[in-house]
Formats: C-alpha cells, sequence, structure tokens
C-alpha cells in the first residue's frame, strides 16, 4: 500500500477547517442576494441571468462539457413576460454560520453598505429575480449531486475528502440561496436542475468507470462554475455583487486546478488551457430548455 | 473612456494571441513535461514535483517573517475615492512587477520549474497589457516602483528555488485579493468583466505553486472558501495591495 503523501486523517482535518471558514464568510453572500430579490439592486435582465449562468436574450454562446458542444440561443426571452411585480420588502438575510469578524466579510460588507447605485445598465424589475435564485440554486444542488453520484466512483481516500469538501462548499451555496428564497417567500429548491442535468451531466456519467471519469466530470463542473461567475463577474448591476460573485469564482478556479493537479496528476501547464491568461468570462449555460427554473 | 466588453476582450484576446505565438517554442519544449509527484495518493514526495532534485528549504528566507503579521487594512478610503481608469493603471504596475519579480526569480528556477514561472510572467505581461489598454492616462510601462521597493528586500535574499516559489505563492495570492477589492469600486462593467477574468488566473497561479510546493489542499485555500476581498499595506499575505500604500 503506497504512502499517501497527504493523510486522509489530516485532509478531514483540514477539510474540517475550510468548512468553518466558509461557514464564516456566508452572510456575506446572502446579504449580496438579498440585495437582488428586495428589488433594491435594480438589474437588467442580461445582469440577472448572468447571476446564475443563464443565457440572456441573443446571446449565443457555447457550453463545451466532455466534448459535446452546446450553442447557446435566447432562453430568457421568457424573462420578456415577466412579472414586473418586484419584491414589496427586503429580505432580511438570515444566517446559519457565525458572524465571524474577518477582514474579508468587513470589506465585502462596507462595499455593499456604501450606496453603490446601479450601472448604466437598464433598470429591469424584480420579477426575474427569484428565477434566476432558483435556477442558481438548482444548479448548486447539481454539483451537491454529481459530486454524490461520482463519489462511488472514487477509491483514493485523498481525492475522496477533497470531492467532500468541494460538496460541502456547494451546499452551503445552496442553503444560502434557499435562505434568501425562502425569506422572499419562495420555496427551496430542493432539486437539482434537471434540466441541465439530463442534456450534459448524465452523458458523461453514463460513461463514466473510473475515478479519473468522476474527477473529469467534477472538473467540467468546476470550471464551468468558475466561468459563469467570471460572466457575472461584469453583469451584475453592483460592484460590490460583482466582487461577492468573484470570490466564490475565484475559490471556483482554485478548485478546478486542484483537481487537474493533484487528482488527476495533469502538469500545472494544464491548468491553463492553450497558456490562457484570461479565464473564460462568456456565459458557458446554453440555451438548455427547462434551465430555468420558473415555478 | 466607456469601453464594451467585447472591446475589452478583443484587445485581451489580441494580446494573449502575440504571446501565445511568441510562447510556442518553449511550449513545444515542455510538451513531455509530466509533473504527478504531487497527486493525492500517489505515496510520492510532494516536495519533488517540478520542483526537481529539491531538498528541502535551504536557506531560510525571511519572506515569512517580513509577511505574515496581523491582518492588513480593509478597503481604504483612498481607494474608494479612485476610478476606473486610475484602478486600471495601478493594476498595469502591479502586474508588471510580478513580471520583474519573475524574472529575477527566474535564475533559481530549474529546469521543470522554469517552463511554469516563464508562463505566470507571460499572464503577468498579458494582464499588464490588458489594463494598460484602458488604462488611458495612467496607463504606465513602469513596474509599480513602490511595491518593487517593498519587496526588494526579499528579492534579494532568496537563494534557491524554495524560496522562491513561496514569494510568488504570496504574490500571487496578493494580486487575486487586489482585483476582488478592486471589484467592489470598478464602476464600469467593461472593466469589472476584464478583472473578472483575471482573478482566477491568479487564484489558480497560487494553487498551482501551492501544490509544487507540496502544501495541503487546505493551503491553497488560504482564505478558506471566498478569496479575500481587503486590501493591506503588503505585510499580509491574506490581503490584497492598497493602493493608498503603493499608489
Amino acid at each position: 500500500m503506497s504512502n499517501n503523501n497527504i493523510s486522509s486523517d489530516e485532509i478531514r482535518r483540514q477539510l474540517r477547517s475550510i468548512d468553518r471558514m466558509n461557514e464564516a464568510a456566508m452572510p456575506r453572500w446572502r446579504d449580496a442576494l438579498a440585495r437582488i430579490f428586495s428589488g433594491e439592486e435594480r438589474l437588467s435582465t442580461d445582469q440577472k441571468a448572468a447571476i446564475l449562468g443563464v443565457p440572456s436574450p441573443g446571446r449565443r454562446d457555447l457550453f463545451k462539457m466532455g466534448g459535446a458542444a452546446l450553442v447557446g440561443a435566447a432562453v430568457l426571452a421568457a424573462c420578456g413576460s415577466d412579472d414586473k411585480k418586484s419584491a414589496s420588502t427586503t429580505a432580511a438575510p438570515t444566517t446559519t454560520a457565525t458572524a465571524a469578524t474577518t477582514a474579508t466579510t468587513t470589506a465585502a460588507t462596507t462595499a455593499m453598505t456604501d450606496g453603490t447605485t446601479a450601472t448604466s445598465m437598464a433598470d429591469e424589475g424584480g420579477a426575474m429575480d427569484i428565477v434566476l435564485a432558483k435556477t442558481a440554486a438548482s444548479l448548486e444542488k447539481l454539483a451537491v449531486d454529481v459530486y454524490g453520484t461520482a463519489a462511488g466512483l472514487l477509491e483514493t481516500a485523498a481525492i475522496v475528502s477533497a470531492a467532500t469538501m468541494f460538496a460541502g462548499h456547494h451546499q452551503m451555496h445552496l442553503d444560502a440561496l434557499n435562505g434568501v428564497i425562502t425569506g422572499a417567500g419562495g420555496d427551496a429548491v430542493t432539486e437539482m436542475n434537471q434540466a441541465v442535468f439530463d442534456a450534459i451531466v448524465k452523458p458523461a456519467l453514463d460513461k463514466a468507470k473510473t475515478e479519473a471519469d468522476a474527477v473529469m466530470i467534477a472538473l467540467s463542473l468546476e470550471e464551468a462554475a468558475a466561468q459563469t461567475y467570471a460572466f457575472a463577474g461584469g453583469a451584475l448591476s453592483t460592484p460590490a455583487l460583482r466582487s461577492t460573485i468573484m470570490t466564490i469564482g475565484g475559490v471556483e478556479a482554485r478548485h478546478a486546478a486542484v483537481l487537474r493537479m493533484a487528482a488527476l496528476a495533469q502538469s500545472p501547464l494544464d491548468v491553463f488551457p492553450d497558456k490562457r491568461a484570461f479565464f473564460p468570462g462568456d456565459n458557458p449555460l446554453a440555451g438548455i430548455d427547462g434551465a430555468l427554473i420558473t415555478s | 473612456m466607456q469601453l464594451t466588453s467585447r472591446q475589452f476582450r478583443s484587445l485581451a484576446s489580441d494580446v494573449d494571441d502575440l504571446h501565445n505565438e511568441n510562447m510556442k517554442t518553449f511550449a513545444e519544449e515542455t510538451a513531455d513535461l509530466h509533473l504527478d509527484s504531487y497527486r493525492l495518493g500517489s505515496g510520492k514526495s510532494s516536495r519533488r514535483g517540478f520542483i526537481a532534485g529539491s531538498a528541502g528549504v535551504v536557506g531560510a528566507v525571511a519572506l515569512g517573517s517580513t509577511l505574515l503579521l496581523p491582518r492588513g487594512l480593509t478597503l481604504s478610503a483612498a481607494a474608494a475615492g479612485l476610478d476606473d481608469a486610475t484602478i486600471a493603471g495601478y493594476a498595469q504596475g502591479i502586474e508588471l512587477a510580478a513580471v520583474a519579480a519573475y524574472t529575477a526569480a527566474a535564475a533559481v528556477l530549474s529546469k521543470d520549474t522554469l517552463p511554469v514561472g516563464e508562463l505566470f510572467m507571460s499572464h503577468h505581461q498579458q494582464h499588464a497589457d490588458a489594463f494598460g489598454a484602458v488604462a488611458g492616462m495612467h496607463a504606465t510601462t513602469e513596474a509599480n516602483p513602490k511595491l518593487l521597493a517593498a519587496l526588494g528586500p526579499a528579492l534579494a535574499e532568496i537563494k534557491d528555488e524554495m524560496a522562491a516559489l513561496e514569494f510568488a505563492f504570496v504574490v500571487e495570492g496578493q494580486a487575486a485579493y487586489t482585483y476582488a477589492a478592486a471589484l467592489t469600486l470598478l464602476t464600469d462593467p467593461a472593466y469589472a468583466a476584464a478583472t473578472a477574468t483575471i482573478l482566477p488566473i491568479e487564484a489558480q497561479h497560487q494553487t498551482v505553486l501551492g501544490l509544487a510546493l507540496g502544501k495541503s489542499v487546505e493551503d491553497c485555500f488560504p482564505t478558506g472558501a471566498f478569496e479575500a476581498a481587503s486590501l493591506g499595506d503588503g505585510t499580509d499575505p491574506l490581503a490584497g495591495l492598497d493602493p493608498a500604500v503603493f499608489g
């Protein structure tokens, strides 16, 4: 039996530490989402779509996962029939995490309460906010479920631990999104995004036979998530929201790097396909029918 | 100066193409590079990786003592008053300082590590070019002199590859946090969009370096599950670089 360079016990200890830090930072994310749903933030359809990484009208994007390419379509045309009724109350962010005072949280909170107004992008009603939030939550749930399903193929203890940690992060993101959704009177999202699963994930899972296959699926999800956040980082309406999104997006990119190097034994150079100096910022989700959670 | 996201990305893409063209030679040379010694559960020493022949840290660098001080400042009032073009110019200078740092550190990198260092240096040059393209009158051709002055002593202390990589590990994280903080200030979505495509790269730089150094997976997420978005005076490895200090 080979000696793991990182013992499983050590990995588990480190994962618990990361979880504690993640919980401490969640209140900031909840606050940002609450601002979206309350209507305090005036978002265009494009910006709202960007929040949860769904296509906007007129965009043509490519989403590639496991070799399959899908051409984007105007999924959010449906947003044209928005319910223009916006949220009438400000959803007070709820948190189950200890509001640990950290420089990170303090800076983000300060930025989010500075009265920053929306950018020059056209104002839109808040009707699509819950739709977009539910879609985002469903994508987080998808990630949680995929990590769970793929775990059956994982054999290496250290890889299992890393995957568990990443799944835990996605669960916390889901919890935060649901906290705001229910706070705004909506029903919590409990199901994965079935449309995206059927169109993209399931085909990959059906073919997966090895640990490496499972890790590749996770990698694709992480990179898609990171790309979605990179897109959202420029599409959200306020600087505070953009920053908050990218405090998550950067970590998703780190997840991908860890999976490539530590789980797939890829070269550091492989972390940057085509030696890219810029992370893809186009919306990676294509026009998948049903990807928007409207009920 | 207003730029659409498309225009900004086009500029960045042009720069990327130019640099990629220039980098073809070393890419071919490193095509066979396999760096699997840091693989989880591989049973191999994590110290090896692409740090060929390393025998642990030789010649302790004073970097740790100079950088690991109490948490730095949060977003400064001065930083909050900067416009987008000024921030872009500042970022350009920071990126050029990173290029200079990698250039200085290259002398102690092994043949296995050097290609990675050169790639990261190329990235920072491309980032600098992209920011410079939209910095208007704030564009610069010089590495941030205050940052270089701050980093100089630490750079001078670098005697071996491990020390160089540890140094770079900290700087890359600070770069990522700087951009997370910058996003709280940038008002033009085009500037924000560009910054959002650079932040993940810096984060990945740090992660790659961490794994190559044999750090734990946890240590590759120095600020946990969220990137820090605070700024400091450079002494805090968990905070970005405050333009009020280095501007």
